[in-house]
């Protein structure tokens, strides 16, 4: 028997005896089903994140992506060799909903401005006297902002003032518009009056400095992208450039030559990501608003 | 030259028996031995471990024992096994990844008739698995706390307006919000008293002075807490607390400031890392270069090649 195999049978001997001592030690590994599917959630949150962003549906954002990548295959398929269609298919894939993210954050950032004149419109509305909180809400959501009239539409004909705004934080999916809806949450038993003190007080120069942060985080994201644009943008006209020479292009027929353009593009995926890694940001605490709910009713009940 | 593998070995383990022996006080007299068995029968000498006395002496080292405490860094990162079962988890992940490389060297060894990797370079390939095991625990303890800390700093405002008007204390704001943020960090903090695995109500020098069995504030917990897991967040609440509880200050307005505050720095921060991260940046853009010229070489490359052959 070869000395080798005889010292690999010992070590995995010795690993057997060290998971029967970790088995005996309370150590219990965690294999239930739903954990894969909780470590898909924050990947699916994201996507719905985006496609909340740019006013669509999960399914239809990921039909387009999924488009996407198919069109650029067929695209890839028809010039022929087959790193070109990997490469158009990735194009498609990651590409093109890389670019709709910038829309998708621009259009947040909007929704996010939007909320100050709305909470301001809410303390004129209130000061008048005549109007409690809720009906103040619904009055506004009758005539929104533009920029809010998608997600302020299930306020428009609520019976509960308290589940519409649940179902506000859902449809925008903004971390801003969720704290917002927490606050109005939090403070529907105040009198009118009251309120307006604490949103004077409190809630304004909250959301006044949380739409800096907002702003802030947008611009890095932004300058990150900018940069992986001047990346791409390059190195598309350079292959071009090499490609539309005979001689050059004749060096990347073969397979060695195809291998080549892997690594290439595989270069240009990792300088992205760098970038992508060295964008500050500021992750946001997210609120479960229908939690917020419960709390409060359980509070009375 | 002559073979010292032996006598090297040799005195490795004459000198490891030598402080063996030596900490078990086998070179001891007898009136020491004695007097350390009277002593630690009476509680009279100090019986702590070797590192804690010696952190004791040496402030720096105990920060880096602090900082390297591998049962500290579960109890961060809320996991639940102990330093042995991570140990004994880690000592098996490595003899896993050893008998694999091992296994794969074997099989690469069989149509050469020759290893192509001395065995001795798969152990240390697998051994690797250790110090990146406590990088990836370091981690996440960090995640975590950053994510206490920004759990609470995010949340002032709503707890200044439960204290406000809703009629909470400050502690029982901050539960509220915890029970209310979709990450749990907070909440698994607070709740079932998970802070105990750091923290015990006689574990400082503050403790000294109080009964065993007397009760202490939540500010105290809380102060505790944020020093034990590093919290800094958590801290500077307690030190809101206690300011609103001996100079009568009201809670909405402490915790407005305190938000108010935190924003401000949190914006200054910012604008560090992006200034920062600028120059970064540049570099990897830089970084361009190299896919660049690979495709603009390789046809050169190949070329010249082909005239050589």
């Amino acid at each position: 028997m070869s000395p080798l195999l005889f010292f690999t049978e010992i070590l995995l001997l010795i690993a057997l005896g060290l998971v029967v001592l970790l088995v005996a030690s309370g150590f219990r590994p965690r294999w239930e089903r739903g954990r894969a599917l909780r470590r898909l959630e924050p990947l699916l949150e994201r996507e719905r994140y985006v496609a909340s962003g740019l006013g669509w549906s999960l399914r239809v954002w990921l039909a387009i992506r999924l488009g996407a990548a198919g069109l650029g295959l067929v695209i890839g398929t028809l010039i022929g060799t087959p790193v070109v269609i990997l490469g158009l298919g990735a194009v498609g894939l990651f590409g093109v909903p890389w670019w709709l993210k910038a829309r998708a954050a621009q259009r947040k950032l909007e929704l996010d401005r939007a909320l100050i004149p709305f909470m301001i419109n809410l303390i004129n509305l209130l000061s008048q006297g005549q109007q409690t909180l809720n009906h103040a809400l619904k009055d506004l959501a009758q005539n929104p902002d533009p920029r809010l009239a998608h997600v302020l539409e299930p306020l428009k004909s609520a019976e509960s003032v308290s589940d519409a705004l649940v179902e506000v934080a859902q449809r925008g999916m903004s971390p801003m518009l969720e704290r917002v809806c927490v606050d109005l949450l939090l403070s529907m038993d105040q009198t009118p009056e009251a309120f307006i003190e604490q949103a004077q007080k409190i809630l304004i120069p909250q959301y006044d400095q949380d739409l800096e942060i907002q702003a802030r985080n947008h611009a890095a994201l932004a300058g990150g992208r900018q940069n992986g644009l001047i990346v791409i943008a390059v190195m598309a006209v350079a292959f071009v450039v090499v490609m539309r020479v005979e001689t050059l292009r004749a060096a990347y027929a073969s397979l060695a030559g195809q291998l080549m353009l892997l690594l290439d593009g595989a270069m240009i995926v990792g300088i992205l990501g760098i970038l992508e890694l060295m964008t500050p940001r500021t992750p946001w605490v997210r609120w479960d608003v229908a939690a917020v709910r419960e709390q409060m009713r359980r509070r009375y009940a | 030259m002559p073979d010292l593998a032996l006598p090297l070995l040799l005195l490795t383990l004459g000198a490891g028996l030598g402080v063996t022996l030596w900490r078990l006080g086998a070179f001891a007299p007898r009136a020491v031995v004695a007097w350390n068995r009277i002593g630690r029968h009476h509680h009279l000498t100090d019986q702590r471990p070797l590192e804690e006395r010696l952190a004791d002496r040496v402030p720096s080292l105990a920060r880096l024992f602090r900082q390297t405490s591998v049962p500290r860094l579960l109890a961060i990162a809320n996991r639940r096994e102990s330093l042995n079962t991570w140990l004994v988890r880690v000592a098996i992940y490595v003899l896993i990844v050893g008998v694999a490389l091992l296994a794969l060297d074997l099989l690469a060894s069989l149509s050469s008739h020759q290893l192509p990797v001395p065995p001795l370079a798969c152990l240390v390939l697998a051994g690797l698995f250790v110090p990146l095991s406590y990088l990836s625990l370091q981690l996440e303890a960090r995640r975590r706390q950053e994510e206490i800390n920004r759990a609470i700093a995010q949340s002032l405002s709503e707890m200044a307006i439960l204290t406000y008007a809703g009629g909470y204390t400050v502690s029982g704001a901050l539960e509220f919000v915890a029970r209310c943020h979709r990450q749990r960090s907070l909440l698994d903090l607070l709740v079932e008293e998970n802070w105990r695995r750091l923290v015990s109500p006689q574990d400082t020098p503050l403790a000294l002075a109080l009964r065993s069995d007397q009760l202490l504030s939540t500010v105290t917990i809380y102060q505790r807490v944020g020093h034990a897991y590093d919290l800094e967040m958590l801290s500077e609440l307690a030190a809101s607390m206690r300011r609103i509880a001996e100079k009568g200050l009201v809670p909405s307005d402490v915790l407005t400031s305190l938000a108010a505050a935190t924003g401000r720095k949190h914006i200054a921060a910012m604008t560090v890392r992006m200034e920062q991260a600028r120059p970064r940046m540049a570099l990897a853009i830089g970084l361009m270069v190299l896919p660049l010229l690979s495709l603009i070489l390789y046809p050169a490359a190949v070329a010249i090649s082909d005239v050589f052959r």
